[in-house]
């Protein structure tokens, strides 16, 4: 009987089902207040998590900002996915994919260039151009790219060709099409060389970073609605002093200078990130008060999802987050994803 | 009708399950499979990155799990790559890039918290 009890109780955990639901959202002609959201849905909106349909019930009571998709076999499959995590949700999930340079998580049934074999900025703005659609037409509202690093030395195809300023042309006409179609473009790895082999046995990666890593990312600005920071300790022209480049406020502050669109983390469960903290809970409170405005966490348990979203808010009512921050960040996603903010 | 020792096995096994279900409940997390595989195998984790029938080493595991994680699928293969013996090969298509882990680096991805 004890055993059956304990059972049925961890099973219900590990589905989420002890996971509270947040109250309904209002929105009144496309209008939405800050003051009308708990601090829990706010914090939840900031928070992209792996669209697993095993955690559909938990994603949606938490009214998190968005799901990535992995690849699937079928395009059927990312439309019964994507209708399903967004049916009855008042404000939208963000359905985020990686489709950049040869990662394509629809291979299995579509083929796009790679960055690498695009020559000019009129097959960049194409390339662009037909993901965009396609990805419109599926429901994604947010594309991980383009790369903008300058090298690629281990993929070795998902950067584009030339050099600074023939990238940052490239990029700049990708980001155009894929604009068009209304689907956010992601300059992504701030602050660059993420892609060049390092030293093997190493989990922390550091760089130097030169004016020209970080060229395109300033051309970029006035269009590009998002921008990815790596988990790079980046020392030269941008300085994260020692520690990675996606928890250093100086490094997401040089980001944010001149720049209104979405700041996004690159994925947090990584040991070069982890290791520099005694445990996730000090992690969670690094990236969050670093200010990017999505974090990425693609943990599968949704009682962590859950676990990182009463740290932060714990951390907001203590005043070590900054709530107004933190609206910041929200008002910059609601937008993006169509409401008006007051 | 059950011996007296048959109802000890099945009493302590209960007692085990019982408290492992506790442990969980209270988000105690105990050693996965995999984990435990990943720390009893030696061997160096291999990972690596093929585009266009090149191959290139990556030294960044946790990355490349990711990375890995993202493919449709990962099957069983048995690879020689630069003296490196790989046993799975994670894709999506033909005309996208993949990954060959061997067995220690697949283990250890596994046991990680995004698979």
């Amino acid at each position: 009987m004890v055993v059956f009890l304990l059972g049925s109780l961890s099973l219900a955990k590990a589905t989420g089902l002890l996971i509270p639901a947040q109250p309904g959202q209002i929105i009144k002609d496309n209008v939405i207040s800050l003051d009308s959201l708990t601090l829990e849905q706010k914090i939840g909106q900031m928070i992209v998590v792996s669209g697993s349909l095993s955690n559909l019930k938990a994603w949606k009571k938490l009214q998190l900002g968005g799901v990535h998709l992995f690849a699937m076999a079928k395009e059927e499959l990312f439309r019964d996915k994507i209708g399903q995590f967004q049916k009855g949700m008042t404000v939208p999930f963000f359905v985020t994919v990686d489709l950049e340079g040869c990662q394509n998580p629809f291979a299995a049934f579509h083929n796009f260039t790679a960055a690498s074999d695009v020559a000019t900025e009129g097959a960049a703005f194409e390339k662009g151009s037909a993901e965009g659609k396609y990805l419109s037409s599926l429901g994604v509202t947010i594309n991980f790219a383009p790369v903008v690093d300058l090298q690629d030395t281990i993929w070795k195809c998902r950067s584009y060709p030339g050099n600074v300023a023939q990238i940052t042309d490239l990029t700049e006409a990708y980001v155009l099409g894929l604009q068009k179609e209304d689907v956010v473009a992601t300059a992504k790895h701030y602050p660059g060389k993420t892609l060049v082999v390092q030293d093997p046995h190493k989990f922390l990666v550091a760089a130097d970073i030169s004016k020209d890593d970080i060229f395109p990312y300033s051309q970029l600005k006035p269009i590009v609605k998002a921008v990815m920071v790596s988990h790079i300790i980046a020392s030269g022209v941008v300085d994260s002093k020692g520690i990675p480049a996606v928890v250093s406020p100086e490094v997401i502050a040089s980001v944010r200078s001149e720049y209104a669109g979405l700041i996004i983390t690159d994925e947090i469960n990584m040991l070069g990130l982890k290791n520099f903290y005694k445990n996730d809970d000090e992690m969670y409170l690094a990236v969050f008060n670093a200010g990017s405005d999505l974090v990425l966490n693609f943990n599968e348990d949704p009682n962590e999802i859950y676990q990182m979203i009463q740290v932060i808010s714990k951390a907001v009512d203590s005043g070590e987050i900054s709530e107004k921050k933190i609206d910041e960040s929200v008002r910059r996603i609601l937008l993006a994803k169509g409401f008006r903010v007051e | 009708m059950a011996t007296v020792r048959a109802w000890v096995v099945i009493n302590v096994s209960l007692s085990c399950i019982s408290i492992i279900l506790l442990l969980y409940l209270f988000g105690v997390h105990l050693p996965s499979l995999g984990q435990a595989v990943s720390v009893f195998d030696k061997t160096e984790p291999v990972c690596v990155v093929e585009w266009e029938k090149e191959f290139t080493l990556w030294s960044n595991l946790d990355q490349c799990c990711l990375e890995a994680r993202k493919q449709l699928s990962c099957d069983v293969e048995d690879l020689l790559i630069d003296k490196n013996k790989v046993s799975r090969v994670c894709e999506t298509g033909k005309s996208s890039v993949r990954f060959h882990l061997n067995e220690k680096a697949y283990s250890y991805c596994r046991s990680q918290p995004i698979w």
